[in-house]
């Protein structure tokens, strides 16, 4: 499809850093078009008219000129460097969509997070979002998914998902792998693709929080961040999924509650959250012994489903923090 | 089909097998409520017309009818085209959806236009109320003044429609004897957009041009041409002297009849 660019160009040595993304886009804006009927594109810099100059050399002699107007504009100059990044993975980018694709279209931000045996993916819910009503999703890979698996320091970073779905669809569209290498929270991940005509580095920022940053193997026990207790939670399901499931590479948990709480709780963190921090003080209590995490998980919200109706489950009356809650309703 | 009543109170009265044939090239000029129709014994104009500034005609020959009777020299009834197309297009509008047959009747002035349509047995009566005729646009584009005129493939032309940039205000059409002889171009807000045609390219059948000319079209005007674009196999495209557009477009019906819409188009004014 490229042809060999006009080097004698003079313009080609400056460099010009501009903005011009959305009208170069309707230039190719139908692939298959250009496909079919363009034999030759020539892309020309005209700087004394301020114009990016795209010409189509099309079937049967016609030319189609796109004279596009283009601004200057400040290009950031990240400060990153890929080698000394701990955490290494390289995946078919196939592997890392089929994962991402399990997230809401509107999620903004994922965090992933890697430790010595898993690498998994969840969504990020900001401090905004009422917990209670948040779908979270969460997917576990095993590093025998990836081509390559260095995780030199277990971290958790959260980024933007919209550009991740960027990079991924085209190094899908260009059967690439993806190499990514992080560091911690606040420092950027980089996601890079490459093959024999062209490079890509996708620099991305990563959230920075006072709590992730520092690289953590074991969740702490008094956290005051809720978000986090509630990650932390999801985290800890994934966990034991990952253990129960190990057979398969990829673990999915796609967990909805509803807002249980009454109004005039003093406690803002729905039940659930909370109850990570009990863990142990409430899985004896159950009803069902044995039943896997995620029943457990899954039964309290059942419970606050039927909650309105009345009638709680002992599965959840057991459970000192949710009686806690609704004790004046209940009994 | 049965006769709804003696045939011999209409002044005009059409049968056709496959609705298709006849509601593809309405659609064609579909960019207005109302449309003027012009019944003769060669067929019927159906004129469309926009804010004083364009018209377009489509031309449908008897021939695409398989009964055709005309009582008068010329019948002439104002309908409105969105509520025609919605009965004709009735029972289904997409290929896959069998044919329907239909016949159309008018007894008229001060009748409706009554068409009768069956698929599969089953049968729809529309009437649709009719206004006496207007004046249409004289647009006088005379054969004789035509300055430029191409003949094209619509699919070299379709191309061009896919990359110009319609969200700009005006299309200007440039014909030169030189190069690049015939030009499309469009002015939006990210820059400009362009496609020349040589006048030796495959897709080009004819280009004649006397002199250098090149007019603005307000695009709002011209889109409706996309949709008789799409449907048409060749285009003739005509300029005169005061820069008047004509374009024609030459349609096969699924029968394999051909058919004409034309539009008039008048220059921007600067």
């Amino acid at each position: 499809m490229l042809y060999p660019l006009n080097t004698d160009h003079q313009a080609r040595k400056q460099h010009v850093p501009f903005r011009k993304s959305l009208a170069v886009l309707s230039v190719f804006h139908s692939l298959v078009g250009i496909e079919r009927s363009v034999d030759r594109c020539k892309i020309q810099l005209d700087l004394p008219a301020c114009r990016l100059v795209f010409q189509l050399h099309c079937r049967y002699g016609i030319i189609k000129t796109h004279n596009l107007t283009f601004q200057d504009c400040e290009s950031l100059q990240a400060m990153y460097s890929k080698s000394q990044c701990p955490n290494v993975f390289r995946a078919q980018a196939k592997l890392l969509i089929d994962s991402v694709i399990h997230f809401q279209m509107n999620q903004e931000e994922v965090t992933l997070g890697v430790t010595q045996t898993k690498v998994f993916l969840r969504n990020y819910l900001d401090g905004e979002v009422d917990v209670g009503r948040a779908t979270l999703t969460g997917i576990c890979l095993s590093p025998q998914e990836f081509e390559h698996f260095t995780a030199g320091v277990d971290t958790e970073v959260t980024f933007c998902l919209k550009e991740l779905r960027g990079v991924l669809t085209f190094a899908e569209a260009s059967n690439l792998s993806v190499s990514i290498n992080f560091e911690s929270a606040g420092r950027p991940i980089i996601f890079s693709v490459e093959d024999s005509i062209l490079e890509a580095t996708f620099i991305l920022a990563t959230l920075a929080d006072a709590i992730d940053s520092q690289p953590r193997t074991l969740p702490s026990e008094h956290n005051p961040h809720s978000a986090n207790k509630r990650s932390r939670h999801l985290q800890e399901i994934l966990d034991e999924e990952m253990v129960s499931l190990d057979t398969s590479g990829m673990t999915i948990s796609a967990v909805e509650a509803q807002n249980e709480l009454p109004t005039g709780s003093t406690i803002p963190a729905p039940a659930w959250v909370r109850q990570s921090s009990t863990d142990e003080v409430t899985e004896p209590n159950q009803e069902s012994e044995g039943a896997p995490p995620q029943k457990k998980f899954r039964s309290l919200f059942f419970a606050a489903m039927s909650k309105p109706s009345g009638v709680l489950g002992e599965t959840i009356s057991g459970q000192s923090v949710l009686a806690e809650d609704s004790g004046g309703e209940s009994d | 089909m049965d006769q709804a009543g003696g045939d011999q109170e209409f002044v005009f009265v059409a049968k056709l097998d496959n609705v298709r044939n006849f509601s593809n090239i309405l659609r064609a000029v579909h960019f207005k409520d109302q449309a003027a129709f012009c019944v003769t014994a060669n067929g019927i104009k159906v004129t469309v017309e926009d804010s004083k500034c364009m018209q377009a005609n489509a031309f449908i020959q008897a021939g695409i009818f398989h009964e055709y009777h005309v009582k008068a020299d010329s019948v002439t009834f104002r309908i409105n085209l969105t509520a025609l197309l919605g009965c004709l297009t009735i029972f289904g509008s997409s290929s896959q959806s069998g044919t329907t047959a239909m016949k159309m009747c008018y007894r008229g002035d001060g009748h409706p236009l009554v068409a009768l349509l069956e698929d599969g047995g089953v049968l729809t009566d529309c009437k649709i109320k009719t206004q006496e005729m207007e004046d249409a646009l004289p647009f006088d584009f005379c054969h004789t003044d035509v300055v430029n005129k191409a003949i094209m493939k619509a699919e070299g032309l379709r191309e061009a429609f896919g990359e110009l940039d319609m969200s700009s205000d005006f299309l200007e059409i440039m014909m030169s004897p030189d190069k690049p002889f015939f030009r499309l171009s469009t002015f939006g807000s990210s820059g400009s957009v362009h496609c020349d045609y040589p006048k030796d390219s495959d897709m080009m059948e004819l280009f004649s041009c006397a002199k250098v000319q090149s007019n603005r079209y307000r695009v709002n005007l011209l889109k409706p041409f996309t949709k008789a674009l799409t449907l048409s196999c060749k285009v003739a495209i005509r300029t005169d002297s005061r820069g008047l557009l004509s374009l024609q477009f030459m349609i096969r019906t699924e029968d394999g009849q051909i058919c004409f819409v034309e539009f008039y188009c008048c220059p921007d004014e600067e």
